[in-house]
């Protein structure tokens, strides 16, 4: 049982939540630089790599604008990239594909320090600020379209991917809210539309994708089968109606997740297809782990009773209470305290009048 | 829709409205699963060239026959003493709006939480931050007990004689109102032409039983004053044995 002013409230609350969970854009503009600085230092006149016209692009939450802030205040932020390079896979294997990006890197003197491979990526890591994962890319010449092929330590074959057919799907799914909001934002900066960066503007989907995320780190931070991002954000896209208030936009796509029917395929198959890939099944270890989708669920059972509880509190202390141990003390304390000084500011005495004969109080 | 839903969503509505003013209040559930608007209450009210400006903390609950009968209220900062002279119910809290027919009355002009608390609530307080500042009551109070009700009929039916009063509170009582006798206020007239028209409005806010247990009050209060009374005269058949029951019963225990 909660009012419309209750609601709107909370929805503020959730908003400032998810805001203070964003990468700050101070530091979203220093990633930019740094990454565009690689793409530079890859595709300089002496590089090897040049005449593979390389381009450093963004990919996964960096892209799609559902970035979460790590856990401990310590942690760095993942930054995903990928190096695509313009080369046909016929002439090239993985391995010297991930070589060839990886020596060049290697030789400057900067980069070299920061470097670490990993399975599929290169890593530099930034100490204190971020670590940015670069996954060298070839283009998928057989499916074209922004889709590529990836390299993979583990596995023989060339694995494919499309990070921006996917980020153009995910935009997709909430291109009527998106649209006015950018709208909206670039009358409040008193600036053109086409002036604003798409990055500056949050929906309630990108919101209550990073509000997901968040609930998930701190559920999952002690407990095995934590569910991965890409099924959190897909599912949250497809249930996402395009509502204008996050809080409703929340509950709707939770509601929306844990409807099963929506994750079964064929023969009682979990099946969530990359929306531009269908043979690549997000779900695929569900099949091979039962408790995979049961840690899903019940993390949303879990989630749904969090808000229930935090919405139903009478004031802005009780929902602090109870929002502090699943979102974390810091952000949740930083998100309420942006609304108490608005709400003392707008404390107002109305104006009374009284009828010629008011009662007079009496007492049995 | 069932008729639960449809006055969850007439509560939603009112509390709505009363919100669009007093923005500090919420509605929600208490234990008993029963609607209450908790919160804080801030008015500004002028009287008498005089402005206060102030604000309780209160609780009002609202009845399961919202809004055939208006929502109690409490305040819940313990601001206010809870006893007779301040207008509060000692044993729960409960905030003495006025006689209890003034405060449904009141309430029937609009039935709806705004006008409840721009009317009843918010003059309440606002007459104890006056007398708290001022040491007067603005608009007067009224004595505790009968003698309070009994100041309250009088002046609802502007009379000066305290069996006057008693006499009209007999036809509420025996809900037995016949326009052409004589009105019992002794102004001669016939009861169409005199009292008729307040008779017939109060007999909405209350049920007979109501104005009976009132009626029984008064006249053990009048009595006491006046034992040479032929009570026959005045007292209301289903009264009268009422009153000769509690009589007898009074007398055993002595």
């Amino acid at each position: 049982m909660y009012t419309e002013t209750q609601k709107q409230q909370f929805s503020q609350i959730l908003a400032n939540i998810a805001d203070s969970l964003d990468i700050p854009e101070s530091k979203y503009e220093e990633a930019v630089v740094r990454y565009e600085a690689i793409g530079k230092w890859l595709d300089a006149n002496d590089s090897k790599l040049h005449i593979y016209k390389p381009i450093i692009y963004p990919q996964g939450s960096f892209r799609l604008g559902t970035m979460v802030k790590p856990i401990n205040d310590g942690d760095e932020y993942d930054i995903d990239l990928v190096c695509h390079l313009e080369i046909d896979k016929d002439n090239i294997t993985q391995a010297e594909l991930k070589e060839m990006v990886g020596s060049r890197l290697k030789e400057n003197e900067t980069y070299k320090k920061m470097l670490e491979e990993g399975r599929r990526c290169w890593t530099l890591d930034y100490a204190n600020e971020f670590h940015m994962d670069i996954l060298p890319a070839i283009p998928d010449y057989e499916k074209l379209n922004d889709c590529i092929l990836i390299t993979d330590k583990k596995l023989r074959l060339w694995q494919k991917s499309n990070p921006k057919g996917y980020a153009r799907w995910f935009v997709d799914r909430m291109q009527a809210v998106f649209e006015k909001r950018k709208t909206a934002l670039a009358e409040s900066m008193r600036a053109n539309v086409e002036d604003v960066s798409d990055w500056k503007v949050r929906t309630p989907l990108q919101r209550s994708v990073q509000l997901l995320k968040r609930h998930r780190n701190v559920h999952f931070n002690d407990k095995d089968y934590k569910p991965i991002s890409i099924i959190i954000t897909t599912l949250a896209a497809h249930a996402y109606q395009n509502e204008a208030d996050l809080f409703d936009a929340l509950f709707s796509i939770i509601n929306g997740m844990t409807n099963l029917e929506n994750i079964k395929g064929q023969y009682g198959r979990y099946y969530i297809p990359n929306p531009t890939n269908p043979d690549e099944n997000f779900a695929d270890k569900w099949n091979e782990d039962e408790n995979l989708p049961k840690a899903f669920l019940s993390w949303l059972d879990k989630l749904k009773a969090d808000l229930d509880a935090a919405i139903k509190q009478r004031d802005l202390s009780g929902i602090k209470e109870s929002l502090a141990p699943i979102l974390g003390t810091g952000v949740v304390g930083t998100a309420i305290a942006k609304l108490e000084p608005l709400r003392a500011k707008s404390k107002t005495y109305p104006e009374v009048t009284f009828s010629s004969k008011p009662n007079k109080p009496w007492a049995c | 829709m069932s008729t639960d839903e449809n006055k969850d969503t007439l509560i939603m509505e009112h509390f709505n409205q009363l919100q669009s003013v007093f923005s500090d209040l919420r509605l929600d559930k208490n234990g008993k699963g029963k609607f209450i608007v908790a919160g804080n209450l801030s008015f500004t009210c002028s009287h008498d060239g005089k402005t206060i400006k102030d604000d309780y903390d209160i609780e009002m609950l609202i009845p399961d026959d919202y809004p055939q009968r208006p929502p109690t209220v409490k305040e819940t900062a313990s601001r206010i003493p809870r006893d007779k002279d301040n207008h509060v119910y000692s044993s729960d809290g409960t905030l003495c709006l006025g006689a209890p027919l003034a405060v449904k009355r009141t309430f029937a002009q609009e039935r709806n939480l705004l006008w409840f608390v721009r009317a009843q609530v918010v003059c309440f307080l606002f007459s104890h931050s006056f007398k708290g500042k001022y040491g007067i009551m603005p608009f007067g109070e009224l004595t505790h007990g009968p003698e309070g009700i009994l100041e309250y009929y009088k002046e609802l039916f502007s009379v000066q004689d305290d069996w006057h009063v008693l006499g009209l509170l007999r036809i509420l009582a025996d809900d037995n109102y016949r326009g052409h006798t004589l009105c019992p206020c002794g102004g001669g007239k016939c009861l169409r032409n005199c009292h008729g028209d307040i008779l017939f409005e109060v007999r909405n806010y209350q049920t007979p039983n109501e104005f009976m247990k009132e009626y029984i009050e008064i006249f053990d209060l009048l009595y006491k004053k006046n034992k040479e009374i032929d009570i026959r005269e005045y007292i209301p058949k289903k009264a009268l044995r009422s009153i000769m029951k509690r009589r007898r019963k009074a007398k055993k225990s002595r």
